[in-house]
């Protein structure tokens, strides 16, 4: 035992129990120093601290760092592509992963990404907490992140996401060791190409994959699915998660000749009847055992609020594709709705016609939805985010209004609709920035709160060409807090996405981290 | 040379006002915005009538501005200072208006009255009242000290395992009492120490460790008059004995050098007192000192320093055996360069010097040590710095966030590091690349609470 150890033995104890250990073990000059310590002088008063004290400060100048167990993972790799080096750019990335909104910092991200830069290392840490807190944003941050930040994401578990395969890995690693985004790009691309291969790739593994992942894989089949998944697809209907089962079924909707949309027809056509050239509907008296074999659940959840026929009746109109229901009747989408609309079963119908073109998009179906009374508001954005971009837009034309009176309303669809990347077109942004611009000119920020937000939604969502409208928004000498920050965060991402438009490709440019230039 | 957005950052008295200042970098918010060689200086439109007329001296750097704020400095100056590094673009060639060359001249103007001064000889201080002065204060310090002697014996005989929380008062009211005798620095201690008790495992280890060198301190006092004078100056040091700057100006040892800024670091104190170390190294020599400076209520400090960067100055060190800490003695006004990069001993060399430093002067809380090869690794839950190939490594006392940066910009390969030791952990304050020039590729930001 270490001198040390003996006195902080007796220290414990005290001095009043047990004496001060004498120095006998040490040699040299420290040894004889100790032992001069120890002399017996008229008091013993502090001898165990004066000496502790000693062999404190001779511990303090020998101090010998302790070991620590080999890192056995490698160093990061060397990056391809060249960091960022800009500091207003940087400035600019810094700020949006800092204080949002989400869209603005997809925008920085990608933007970077694709013109072939990836962040600094100062940038990592701020841009892989950015992605644990939003999932929708990690595919943009894994992009942006080069190989010093997988590797950095692979030591901390909060970024567990953002491990994995290197981007540049074959299709085979990123199969075997990538994330689950990973694993999935790597099934839709297979599909692309080659859909057998791919559906074999995934039904080898399914077996062993958590729930989760069988749901997220199995979704992966969307690309290219044709009549040969069916066997597949049917044998997971009975898998035990719900996930599973529901990602199964509303891709088995999108093959009319499958077993599954044969059965679930049967089990709708009776309810439907003819009398004369009207339509009756009925919903189903009784829960019907073989409906567990297709995912149809006879229990009603407690809180749904839809009765308990109207629940069955639900179930089997968003499994059956849409179609069926255009050629049964010979009504177009609109006449459907309209007699959808004075029937018993509205909500049911509603709801389940939903659900399937979400399921298995109609744009026929998406543009009579839309056209409706907004039934449910909530369903609005989905369906509009289906459509292509003129059929989505000559809505919002219709809600925006000659005098811009919608512009609050359509923004908020908008950023329902549009993917993060995604922006409405430059015509129709310009007319509602024009709107905004129009109300703020005209004071209305004072008061309508709601017009505050939307501004800083728009500012992060609208096409490009049409922020220099929502560029330097007029400034009253007194503002109140809310409105001052509206307005400052207005500005703050109207000139981010301006700069970062700047951003030349950087095989045609020297802003990298090595080379400090300035543009 | 031009602050990079870090380094302007670094000398925000706050959070608060970092934040604000990035609020204000549309450069339509500037209506004028230019630079002279020695400065650069805009006018901020605010929600008054009148813009803001904000304009920084680059020889410190040194901030003015006529916005009303007490931060310092203020979130005008510091935008002007970010907007300098983002967009230097942006900014005119021109010669400064009067507004911004009157306080130019009326800065040359004190510095030169100042260094007048300097030059004059200072009236010579009555001797024997300093040295009755000295003598009332060595004798509050001395009766003090014996109490504390008798009181340390006493936790000694009962033993350290007896401590525990109810204890906490009776130790209060002796770094009280240390303080009422004079001895600020024992007081400090004993607060510290009682911090200790029961705090993690192998608590009693460090208390002994802080208890013996406290008696040190204790038996030293008593010894005082067979001390040296520079480990008498060593022992005032320890004890919380005030060191006067006039004293010190006219009699402390002086060195003329070009010095690399190191590191610095803030350490908030309470709420409304800011520490603040900036750790410097003479080029030829070799000399590391410290510069201690405190700011109350977010006034700020009055010369900014900017790690990385290198500029000459005199400095003039307390006395004492193998002193560190120094003010400020001249400082020419002449912009900082961006030094080479700091030259680091091998590992064997950087222990040697603190095992001197440490036989020295054995009180020293902190000491700089500078790693050549080091990289800071994550194990268990802890931050470890892992010294050269040596499977070594030392602890490392730095916020999450920070260390996720210090390692994102490590990747695992080596940097050369330097930072504060206390004899159990390692604080990095900045960090290079290890074959790379002369900015660092991370220097600690925020202030540590």
């Amino acid at each position: 035992m270490s001198h040390w150890n003996t006195l902080l033995q007796t220290a414990l104890v005290g001095t009043a129990r047990q004496p001060v250990p004498a120095a006998d073990g040490m040699a040299g000059d420290f040894g004889a120093l100790l032992q001069a310590l120890q002399q017996p002088t008229d008091t013993a008063q502090g001898v165990l601290l004066r000496v502790a004290g000693a062999v404190a400060v001779g511990r303090r100048a020998g101090f010998v760092a302790p070991g620590l167990p080999a890192d056995d993972a490698p160093p990061a790799a060397n990056d391809t592509s060249p960091a960022l080096g800009d500091p207003a750019l940087l400035a600019v990335i810094a700020d949006a992963l800092a204080a949002g909104p989400q869209r603005l910092q997809h925008e920085v991200l990608a933007v970077l990404a694709t013109a072939g830069w990836r962040l600094p290392p100062s940038l990592l840490p701020a841009a892989l907490d950015a992605g644990r807190r939003d999932t929708a944003l990690r595919p943009a941050v894994v992009l942006a992140l080069g190989e010093r930040g997988r590797w950095l994401a692979a030591r901390n578990d909060d970024w567990r996401y953002a491990v994995g395969a290197s981007a540049q890995a074959d299709t085979q690693t990123r199969w075997d060791e990538g994330s689950i985004d990973q694993r999935r790009a790597v099934l839709a691309e297979q599909r692309r190409d080659d859909p057998a291969g791919a559906r074999e790739r995934l039904a080898a593994e399914l077996p062993q994959l958590p729930a989760k992942e069988r749901a997220v894989l199995l979704g992966a089949l969307a690309e290219n699915l044709g009549p040969d998944d069916e066997t597949l697809l049917e044998a997971q209907l009975k898998d035990r998660a719900r996930d599973v089962r529901q990602t199964v079924v509303e891709l088995l909707q999108r093959l009319p000749a499958s077993a599954h949309v044969r059965r679930v027809e049967a089990f709708l056509a009776p309810l439907l009847s003819s009398q004369g050239a009207t339509w009756q509907l009925n919903a189903p008296e009784a829960a019907d055992p073989r409906w567990k074999d297709d995912a149809i659940d006879a229990a009603r959840p407690t809180h749904d609020s839809l009765g308990e026929r109207a629940w069955w009746l639900y179930q089997l109109v968003r499994q059956m594709p849409l179609a069926w229901w255009t050629a049964r009747t010979g009504l177009t989408p609109a006449a459907l709705l309209d007699w959808a609309a004075q029937g018993d079963w509205h909500d049911a119908l509603l709801r389940g016609w939903n659900e399937a073109v979400l399921a298995a998009p109609d744009f026929d179906w998406c543009d009579a939805l839309l056209d409706r009374p907004r039934a449910h508001r909530g369903g609005v954005g989905p369906l509009l985010a289906l459509l292509p971009r003129e059929r989505r837009e000559r809505h919002w034309a219709t809600q925006l209004g000659d005098a811009g009176q919608g512009v609050q309303d359509v923004v908020a669809f908008a950023d329902q609709a549009c993917a993060p990347g995604d922006t409405p077109s430059a015509a129709l942004s310009l007319r509602i920035a024009q709107a905004l611009r129009m109300r703020v000119e005209r004071g209305d920020l004072v008061n309508d709160y709601v017009l505050r937000q939307v501004l800083g939604t728009a500012a992060a969502l609208l096409h490009l060409d049409a922020l220099p409208l929502l560029a330097d928004l007029p400034r009253a000498a007194e503002e109140s807090p809310g409105l001052a920050n509206a307005l400052a965060d207005t500005a703050r991402i109207v000139r981010a996405r301006r700069l970062v438009a700047t951003l030349p490709s950087s095989s045609s440019s020297s802003l990298s981290t090595s080379s400090q230039g300035r543009p | 040379m031009s602050l990079s957005t870090e380094a302007v950052l670094a000398l925000a008295p706050d959070d608060a006002s970092a934040k604000a200042a990035k609020g204000l970098l549309a450069p339509a918010k500037w209506p004028t915005l230019a630079h002279s060689d020695d400065a650069v200086w805009g006018e901020c439109q605010g929600s008054g009538s009148k813009p803001y007329q904000t304009q920084v001296d680059l020889s410190g750097p040194v901030f003015r501005c006529s916005c009303p704020s007490r931060k310092f400095p203020c979130k005008h100056g510091l935008a002007l200072m970010l907007l300098r590094a983002q967009s230097e673009a942006s900014f005119t060639a021109a010669a400064p208006p009067p507004w911004v060359a009157d306080w130019l001249a009326s800065r040359r103007e004190k510095a030169e009255k100042k260094e007048a001064r300097a030059a004059e000889p200072a009236a010579a201080p009555d001797p024997a009242a300093a040295a009755k002065r000295d003598a009332q204060r060595w004798k509050r310090i001395e009766a003090g000290v014996q109490e504390l002697a008798r009181w340390l014996d006493d936790q000694t005989q009962r033993g350290l395992a007896a401590l525990g929380s109810e204890q906490a008062e009776g130790w209060a009211a002796m770094a009280a009492r240390m303080v009422d005798a004079q001895a600020p620095g024992l007081g400090q201690r004993i607060t510290q120490a009682a911090e200790l008790i029961g705090a993690g495992e192998g608590w009693p280890a460090r208390l002994l460790d802080r208890l013996g060198r406290l008696q040190l301190i204790v038996d030293a006092v008593s010894r005082r008059d067979s001390l040296s004078p520079a480990t008498r100056a060593d022992l005032r040091a320890a004890l919380g004995w005030p060191q006067d700057r006039e004293a010190l100006l006219a009699d402390g040892e002086r060195v003329n050098d070009h010095w690399l800024v190191l590191g610095q670091c803030l350490d908030e104190r309470d709420t409304k007192l800011v520490e603040r170390h900036v750790w410097l190294q003479g080029r030829v020599s070799g000399r590391r000192a410290l510069l201690l400076d405190y700011s109350h209520g977010g006034r700020g400090f009055e010369t900014g320093w900017v790690s990385g960067s290198e500029r000459a100055a005199v400095l003039c060190f307390y006395p004492g055996h193998a002193s560190q800490r120094a003010v400020v003695a001249e400082l020419p006004a002449e912009a900082a360069s961006t030094a080479a990069p700091v030259a680091a001993n091998d590992e064997a060399g950087e222990w040697q010097r603190m095992a001197q430093q440490i036989a020295a002067n054995p009180w020293q809380p902190l000491l700089p040590l500078v790693w050549a090869d080091a990289v800071p690794a994550r194990h268990g839950d802890q931050w470890w710095l892992r010294l050269g190939a040596a499977s070594q490594a030392l602890p490392m006392q730095l916020a999450a966030a920070e260390a996720w940066q210090l390692l994102a910009h490590s990747g695992g390969a080596p940097l050369r590091v330097f930072g504060e030791w206390d004899g159990e952990q390692f604080a990095p304050l900045t960090a290079w690349a290890a074959e790379g020039a002369g900015t660092p590729v991370w220097t600690l930001s925020g202030a540590r609470t």
